[in-house]
């Protein structure tokens, strides 16, 4: 009798917006924070800053069903990712704030500097926390056997790529009308390509991956390429977030376009790229089709 | 020592005489099943007939929802009973995504069965449950502690389900494992589930 007996496939529910937002946003933050130290942006290490803690932070805290324990999330950094993310976003905001605060003219007086080694052991440990907090979202899903379209190590670095290309997004939103912009741009554009192309070539596959593994699994990529979600998928995650953003940085790269306009193309391949991502975060967390009981 | 439920599918009529135990017996709100009976229609006119699946919290040896927690408000004992601490969790749940059974339950609030609001049984009851964090089966663990079975088990009218010691080679429940080719669900997962299902 047990044999001929199904249950239909969910999807999760648990897992919502709140849940996109902080992942996105803690995405995007490491992202920016490593891009910007790397091209000696400090206007971007501040705004990753900013987004992590009044975003990240925020989202997270107010998804929790008792957010007044929210101190208790350091407690099994031995054994659960979610323990250690808040301990990455932690250090995070901490050493990344000492980092930042020698830039500013009212923090003279620190006992460090950008270019002292206290001031570049500080900056290590900030950045290395930063590239926890782009991986460890992808960790956090990873870790549920009973989800397998989400229960493998591929997620982690789609993460890791999708956080930088959200860094570099988030850049090129806010250097057009700065006078970094050409300098950015230049070092940054060949930069961009390579993550949209890598992301691409792991996205799909990490799909094709998945449709050959558990019925679970191909569900969800079912879903994403000819369900309830291939809108937001093709349209959001593929066409708005990868493939315009990657003509039109190839574009501006090949063209012979003035700078100022070059900017202001590469401001909206970031606004349609930060779309793209957080469309990828949705798409993720909605196709999460939990594995069949028998 | 190891608490496993052993589950006769033969047996089940799908009476749900098990859930409604142990809403009795737990006081659980509205939405909160801590173990139900899964029904499914099969097979074609003139031969139709129903197929039962009770389910509940597998009490797994290596639970993925223990692993994953992070405030270590689920926890295993001795026994094997894996439980939540209610006074620990804060409601992030990454449990429930990760329990490959479907069995752990959330709700900020609690709601009354009935429209006049909670009645003298659901007050007192619901004193047990803190809204905002997971609950799920405990294997009626105040039962067992005083030596007595799980509500479900005590109330099934047909006796399809057993509870015992599965270290106990002479116990009820280690005998029907090894004779019945009792089977877990979602063994390949490798949680080793403390609930055995009966052929």
């Amino acid at each position: 009798m047990i044999e001929e007996f199904t249950v239909e496939l969910r999807t999760q529910r648990e897992w919502n917006w709140l849940i996109m937002i902080a992942f996105f946003l803690g995405g995007i933050s490491g992202g920016l924070f490593l891009l910007s130290t790397y091209l000696e942006f400090s206007l971007g290490r501040t705004a990753a800053l900013v987004v992590v803690t009044f975003g990240t932070c925020t989202a997270l805290y107010f998804d929790l069903g008792r957010p007044e324990r929210a101190l208790r999330l350091f407690s099994q950094v031995g054994s659960s990712w979610i323990s250690r993310g808040t301990l990455l976003i932690t250090l995070f905001i901490v050493f990344g704030v000492l980092s930042v605060l020698p830039s500013f003219g009212w923090f003279t007086w620190l006992p460090w500097s950008a270019a002292a080694g206290l001031g570049q052991a500080i900056l290590a440990i900030a950045l290395v926390s930063a590239f926890g907090v782009m991986i460890y979202t992808g960790f956090v899903m990873s870790y549920s056997p009973a989800i397998p379209f989400w229960n493998t190590t591929l997620l982690p670095i789609i993460f890791v790529f999708y956080a930088f290309m959200g860094g570099a997004a988030a850049i090129f939103s806010m250097i057009w009308a700065t006078p970094e912009a050409e300098r950015i741009s230049q070092v940054l554009g060949p930069i961009e390509i390579l993550f949209i192309l890598s992301t691409i070539v792991l996205l799909f596959s990490y799909l094709a991956t998945m449709f050959y593994s558990t019925v679970a699994a191909r569900e969800s990529v079912r879903m994403l390429i000819a369900g309830r979600f291939a809108w937001p998928f093709w349209g959001g995650v593929i066409i708005v977030g990868l493939v315009i953003p990657l003509a039109l940085t190839v574009y501006t790269r090949f063209s012979v376009t003035a700078i100022p306009a070059t900017a202001i193309i590469l401001a909206l391949v970031g606004v349609l790229e930060l779309f793209g991502g957080f469309v990828f975060r949705y798409s993720l967390l909605r196709a999460g089709v939990y594995v069949q009981l028998i | 020592m190891r608490k496993v439920m052993v589950i006769d599918l033969r047996r089940c009529i799908g009476c749900q005489a098990c859930t409604v135990a142990c809403k009795a017996e737990n006081a659980t709100p509205p939405g909160l099943l801590w173990t139900q009976v899964l029904e499914k229609e099969e097979g074609k006119y003139p031969t139709p007939r129903k197929t039962f699946l009770p389910v509940l919290c597998n009490h797994c040896k290596d639970p993925a929802c223990k692993r994953v927690c992070p405030t270590g408000a689920t926890y295993q004992r001795e026994d094997g009973l894996v439980l939540v601490d209610q006074d620990k969790c804060l409601g992030c749940r990454a449990c429930i995504t990760a329990c490959p059974y479907q069995v752990r339950f959330y709700k900020r609030k609690f709601g009354s069965y009935y429209p006049n609001g909670l009645t003298p049984f659901e007050e007192l009851g619901y004193k047990r449950h803190q809204p905002g964090v997971v609950q799920k089966c405990t294997f009626c663990s105040h039962r067992v502690d005083q030596g007595l079975e799980p509500a479900c088990v005590q109330t099934c009218p047909t006796n399809c389900r057993f509870f015992g010691d599965f270290d106990d080679p002479n116990s009820d429940v280690s005998r029907l494992i090894r004779e019945r080719y009792a089977f877990q669900l979602r063994a390949e997962l490798a949680t080793d589930p403390s609930v055995y299902y009966l052929p």
